[in-house]
């Protein structure tokens, strides 16, 4: 008998890539699925830290309130005896009646005694005039005019107890002798004012 | 047949080269897309944006819980040190002291209660008030202590937005000069918190005396002369009633300090 022609595979065997195809054609992608995974554990972490939170300030929120309740009864804006109110009134005077005293203190002794120590042996004076703001003046007569012009010098020395001294009016003042139809000067009516310093 | 891309050789290649190249062409036409291969895919993409959606109110909630978290540990804070402090106060001794300091800042002003003041305090002083008619009463506002009408030396005083004041008129005293200062300094650094208005020191300087049937006239020195002044009273009030919170700090107030200033003030009295 003669021998069958050997067979002839027509079909090429399968490439390297083809290969891979069915080796990885049964398998399972698990990429997705945890992805999947991950997203909802990370969803859970989310909600677990909100709850924490939330936890934690009702917490805070309590111990807040139990620190009010113990407090109102001593720090009532409604309760004229509590203590916090008293504190709050007393402050408000306190610091209102700092304020005030600056421009109340006034030192009249040293004022005055300052304004008639200046007063010329030479001169009369018929009134002083004060204001509070430390600005004075005062009236009378002197003998001589030099006395006013000697009087106002003088106090001008003084810096430190008067800021300025001014000379507001001199005048003379004139008696008539009827008998000899004349007029004689008896002196000097004067107005000074000024301003005291720090003294 | 060829496939877009696929590279198909010439007839010169050999026939089992061939049916390769038409075997891998028709296995790259296998390989396009179809709707079973996105399936996966479009499914996690939806979780994804579900899950997103879903979690995204409750991240800002949990940023905002952190926050006021932070808030209210600050706020219990000032509220333990509120409360430490209130400890601290002895509530009797606040209310001794606001009891003298209304008696020097009141909240109202009795005038009549200022008038028999300035009278005791005169006699203290032999001054003799030739007028006491309290004439001119007017309540003063901060604007009205400030434009300097009432009062000179308040233009630049930054006052309380609840004091007021009383400015009375009509006192009139003699006495001498160093007398009425003295008394003018008691006025005001004792006592009621007042201030004396502008004013006048008028001399009298005439004493009359007899001789024989005439009367003299002899004028006397400055400092032994009797002099006139007539003064107008500004007498401060504030009636305050303070507003606050829970929450509203409270200042340390320093009791001491303001128990040695008002009793050095109410020392003379």
């Amino acid at each position: 008998m003669d021998q069958l022609p050997r067979s002839i595979n027509l079909l090429p065997p399968p490439t390297k890539e083809e290969e891979q195809k069915v080796e990885l054609k049964g398998r399972v992608d698990v990429s997705s699925v945890v992805a999947i995974f991950v997203f909802v554990l990370l969803g859970l972490v989310i909600l677990i830290i909100n709850l924490y939170f939330k936890f934690e300030l009702q917490k805070y929120e309590n111990k807040k309130e139990d620190l009010i309740t113990a407090i109102s009864p001593q720090d009532d804006s409604t309760e004229k005896e509590s203590t916090g109110y008293i504190s709050r009134l007393i402050l408000s005077k306190w610091s209102a009646y700092q304020t005030i005293i600056v421009y109340t203190t006034s030192d009249y002794q040293q004022k005055m005694v300052l304004l008639v120590d200046n007063v010329d042996t030479g001169c009369d004076v018929s009134s002083f005039d004060i204001s509070n703001d430390k600005t004075f003046s005062f009236s009378g007569v002197c003998d001589n005019i030099d006395d006013v012009f000697e009087m106002s010098a003088k106090m001008r020395e003084q810096n430190k107890s008067f800021d300025w001294i001014s000379i507001d009016r001199v005048t003379s003042r004139a008696e008539i002798n009827y008998g000899s139809e004349s007029s004689f000067t008896t002196g000097y009516e004067f107005t000074l004012s000024g301003m005291f310093g720090d003294i | 047949m060829a496939t877009v891309g696929a590279k198909i050789k010439t007839d010169n290649q050999p026939v089992r080269g061939k049916l390769r190249i038409a075997r891998l062409d028709n296995k790259t036409l296998a390989r396009s897309i179809n709707l079973l291969d996105l399936l996966i895919p479009v499914i996690v993409l939806l979780l994804m944006v579900v899950v997103a959606v879903f979690l995204y109110p409750y991240v800002g909630q949990t940023f905002e819980y952190m926050n006021k978290i932070k808030t209210t540990k600050s706020e219990i804070a000032a509220l333990e040190t509120k409360s430490a402090l209130l400890d601290t106060i002895d509530n009797t001794k606040q209310e001794k002291i606001l009891g003298e300091l209304t008696a020097v800042l009141p909240s109202t002003v009795d005038v009549s209660d200022v008038a028999i003041e300035l009278r005791d305090k005169a006699q203290e002083y032999d001054l003799q008030p030739t007028a006491m008619t309290l004439e001119n009463l007017s309540t003063l506002s901060i604007s009205d202590i400030n434009s300097g009408s009432e009062i000179s030396g308040f233009a630049s005083a930054a006052l309380p937005a609840t004091l007021q004041a009383v400015s009375v008129s009509g006192f009139s005293f003699t006495g001498k000069i160093e007398d009425i200062a003295a008394f003018l300094d008691d006025v005001t650094t004792t006592g009621t918190l007042m201030c004396i208005n502008d004013f006048s020191i008028t001399s009298l300087e005439q004493e009359s005396y007899e001789e024989g049937v005439q009367i003299e006239t002899e004028t006397l020195p400055v400092g032994q002369r009797d002099w006139e002044i007539n003064i107008k009273i500004i007498v401060f009030m504030m009636d305050e009633t303070p507003t606050f919170t829970i929450e509203t700090p409270l200042e340390v107030v320093d009791l001491g300090a303001i128990e040695t200033a008002i009793k050095q003030r109410n020392s003379d009295n």
